[in-house]
């Protein structure tokens, strides 16, 4: 398919009803991107993202008939890859206990940069984004999600409840409980460092 | 979020990271996922399910069948035991109990003497539906 013509999504649905085997390669290669970002954003230890964007994708097709239009297409595949990664995060239940002793050298000083009582940013952002994940990974799986997608991504909290199907007033609740969680969890990361 | 909140700051500096892998499909990928997911569309039921279905459905027929012949065997003496129950003693609201010379009284099986045949087996033909129809059924 040429990259200039823009991706008949409506007809290429009614040709993989119609079990048509290249509509159905096309649809997976067009929503890919959006959903392996997704699951890369909430990627479970030890689960390859690949394995996970393909149970998102077998999802999506078993459940092609249940799709009645209420919500772009696109949105609707998001919740499936969102439930679908939050479903395999609650699986591995145990989040082991983040240590400062765990971070890296980089880690560790971006770290003491952000609680230092002057409070600069980090000069390195990918040790930052490293650091990120770790906290994010002591969260539940919900909040984490929330937290992504808005200090992260950088989306609203209407944006996230079309993409989740949550009320706006749950999804601030979990952003305020994942914000107290991430403060005790500097709390706790510092005072280590400090012993 | 407040300034000062550190997890603001490290998120700040993490949004900077650029974020450079791929994001289009593997090569394969598309046409494997495809394939497995119109392939599972179309697969047959496996035996087991098959099996269990006609199994199911099967029960579900002669359970239904057991219920028909219990319910026309057990209806003449569900009848009967009907028209050999007491009557609701018929009362004014408030617990003020029927006069005695009332018909519900007479027919109160506390007030009837041990041993005393039941008013329905007492009663002429014509008099009582329920005994009629019971003495029709059996």
């Amino acid at each position: 398919m040429p990259d200039d013509q823009p991706f008949d999504l409506v007809g290429c649905l009614d040709r993989v009803r119609l079990d048509d085997q290249a509509a159905a390669r096309e649809l997976v290669a067009h929503l890919y991107p959006l959903v392996i970002r997704i699951v890369r954003a909430h990627l479970p230890r030890r689960v390859p993202e690949e394995d996970l964007a393909q149970e998102v994708f077998m999802k999506m097709f078993s459940r092609l008939d249940q799709y009645r239009g209420a919500v772009p297409f696109p949105h609707w595949v998001s919740r499936i890859a969102v439930t679908t990664c939050i479903d395999q995060l609650r699986a591995q239940r145990r989040r082991p206990e983040l240590r400062h002793a765990d971070l890296s050298e980089n880690e560790a000083e971006a770290l003491d940069r952000v609680t230092a009582d002057e409070g600069a940013a980090p000069n390195d952002a990918m040790a930052a984004r490293e650091l990120v994940e770790r906290l994010l990974g002591q969260l539940k799986p919900a909040d984490r999600l929330v937290t992504q997608l808005l200090d992260l991504d950088g989306k609203s909290i209407a944006e996230i409840s079309g993409l989740t199907g949550w009320n706006q007033t749950l999804i601030k609740v979990r952003a305020h409980r994942a914000r107290r969680k991430l403060q005790v969890l500097f709390s706790k990361l510092k005072q280590q460092e400090g012993s | 979020m407040n300034s000062n909140d550190p997890w603001r700051r490290l998120a700040e500096a993490a949004r900077r990271a650029p974020d450079s892998r791929d994001v289009t499909a593997p090569h394969g990928f598309a046409a494997r996922v495809a394939a497995r997911a119109l392939a599972a569309d179309r697969r047959p039921p496996s035996f087991l399910a098959h099996f269990s279905l006609r199994a199911s459905l099967r029960a579900l027929g002669a359970a239904a069948a057991l219920a028909v012949i219990a319910a026309g065997a057990g209806y003449p003496a569900a009848l009967r035991l009907l028209s050999e129950a007491p009557a609701p003693e018929l009362s004014l609201a408030g617990g003020i109990p029927a006069p005695a010379n009332s018909p519900a009284a007479a027919a109160a099986p506390a007030q009837a003497p041990a041993g005393a045949e039941s008013p329905a087996a007492d009663a002429a033909p014509g008099e009582d539906p329920v005994t009629d129809l019971v003495n029709i059924v059996s």
